[in-house]
């Protein structure tokens, strides 16, 4: 494949590339991440500059034998997304999440439409955490790490195994080591459904996500969760 | 054809500049020792000079010879208001609109959580000491209208809002001069939803 029509993506990152270029990471609905040299987009006068930044819908054209690949064409699709604040930087962690996991030409056309879905939240403003869990679940379940986790009993305590799943506890009482890994089986049904509207579940949720992740990424800690921790 | 091993070092020497590529290096390098010797003798001297003498600002982190730079030490400058930049350059942007009076501060580039870079790497632990050290009213966060640029400002926004000192973003726009119909649609939707009331 040498050559592309129009792709619908969106920006994840850019790099600066020798003096004038940018080195794009997008992620497209047809073929995943995709990484492709932007020439000439930070000179003073490019018309692509405009068009390679994050959170707004483009469409790209590219060419290239390798795996980086040269964009011919870009161009933003839709309105402007204004992300303010809080909610920048919680749009700067998902893509960090996105650049982290997803395999250069590994398409995942259901998750590029959570992503959607949470850019969309992410402007709105109503349930911003919520959004982000669903779409932390969905981004684990489409990379295939994510344990089964509905159909548990309600009232029965759950440990996780970052590995193996969950197990059933058995015995009274629950060890102050294995406490972060415990989840009742109520929260995880109702995660299971993206069901955040009770605290406790955001809580667990938040735990499970960031457990699971943090496995999924190895020793690498994410630096946009650094930025949130220090605000 | 080679060059000369030090004709050939100069040439390299050369590259390490913005936009210059073999040919313009090898240009150049020419020019030095054929046509203008002395100019490059003057040039190697000052390079030399300026690369062990400048450094950064004490107070605003801008580049100057000096502990303080002229800017800081002026007693002219508006001391209450203090505008925060990404690079030196953007000073020198400012500095010949010849509208703003205040002081700046210097930040080193911009947060970008995907490439590692986090507020210790920028010196916002600097600014917010600078911040608390003196009186200011008003903190203008003029760094690039960027995504990255824009997380900057939120995050320093973020840190200084307890302290009760007015925090303003520059306003985004369309050119002076400009003609609607060629402004990108970005520029032009931030245009629309920073209007300003005229009466």
């Amino acid at each position: 494949m040498s050559h592309t029509d129009q792709q619908a993506a969106y920006v994840l990152h850019g790099r600066p590339y020798r003096d004038t270029s940018l080195i794009v990471d997008f992620f497209t609905l047809e073929y995943g991440k995709v990484s492709a040299v932007v020439q000439g987009a930070r000179r003073p006068k490019s018309k692509l500059r405009a068009s390679v930044q994050s959170f707004i819908p483009v469409q790209i054209a590219w060419r290239g034998r390798n795996e980086l690949k040269t964009i011919t064409q870009a161009e933003p699709v839709a309105a402007m997304m204004f992300l303010n604040g809080d909610a920048l930087l919680c749009g700067l962690y998902v893509n960090e999440l996105l650049s982290r996991t997803l395999q250069p030409f590994d398409p995942h056309p259901q998750l590029y439409v959570y992503y959607q879905y949470v850019l969309n939240e992410l402007v709105s403003g109503e349930d911003i955490e919520g959004a982000l869990r669903t779409f932390e679940h969905r981004l684990l379940d489409e990379l295939g790490y994510l344990p089964e986790l509905g159909n548990q009993l309600d009232d029965q305590i759950y440990l996780l195994n970052v590995e193996q799943g969950f197990a059933a506890l058995s015995g009274s009482g629950v060890s102050d080591k294995q406490k972060p890994f415990c989840f009742y089986g109520w929260q995880l049904n109702a995660i299971s459904d993206d069901n955040y509207e009770n605290l406790q579940v955001r809580r667990a949720s938040k735990r499970l996500m960031r457990l699971l992740i943090d496995r999924v990424l190895g020793h690498q800690p994410l630096r946009s969760r650094e930025l949130f921790q220090k605000m | 054809m080679s060059f000369s091993p030090l004709i050939q070092q100069l040439i390299t020497a050369l590259r390490c500049l913005p936009s210059v590529g073999p040919k313009s290096a090898q240009r150049m390098a020419f020019h030095l020792l054929e046509r203008d010797s002395e100019g490059a003798l003057a040039l190697s001297e000052i390079l030399q000079k300026a690369v062990a003498e400048v450094g950064h600002c004490r107070q605003c982190r801008t580049l100057s010879e000096h502990e303080l730079c002229e800017i800081c030490k002026s007693e002219s400058r508006d001391r209450s208001i203090l505008c925060v930049l990404e690079s030196p350059v953007d000073v020198l942007a400012i500095e010949q609109t010849g509208g703003y009076n205040g002081l700046y501060f210097v930040l080193s580039g911009h947060l970008s959580p995907i490439d590692g870079i986090g507020p210790e790497d920028l010196g916002i632990d600097k600014l917010l000491d600078y911040i608390h050290a003196t009186e200011i009213n008003e903190i203008i966060l003029a760094t690039n209208p960027t995504v990255e640029g824009e997380a900057t400002a939120h995050f320093i926004a973020a840190q200084v809002k307890e302290l009760g000192i007015k925090v303003t973003r520059i306003a985004h726009g369309v050119p002076v001069g400009g003609e609607l119909e060629f402004v990108d649609g970005g520029t032009l939707a931030h245009a629309m939803a920073g209007r300003r009331s005229l009466l």
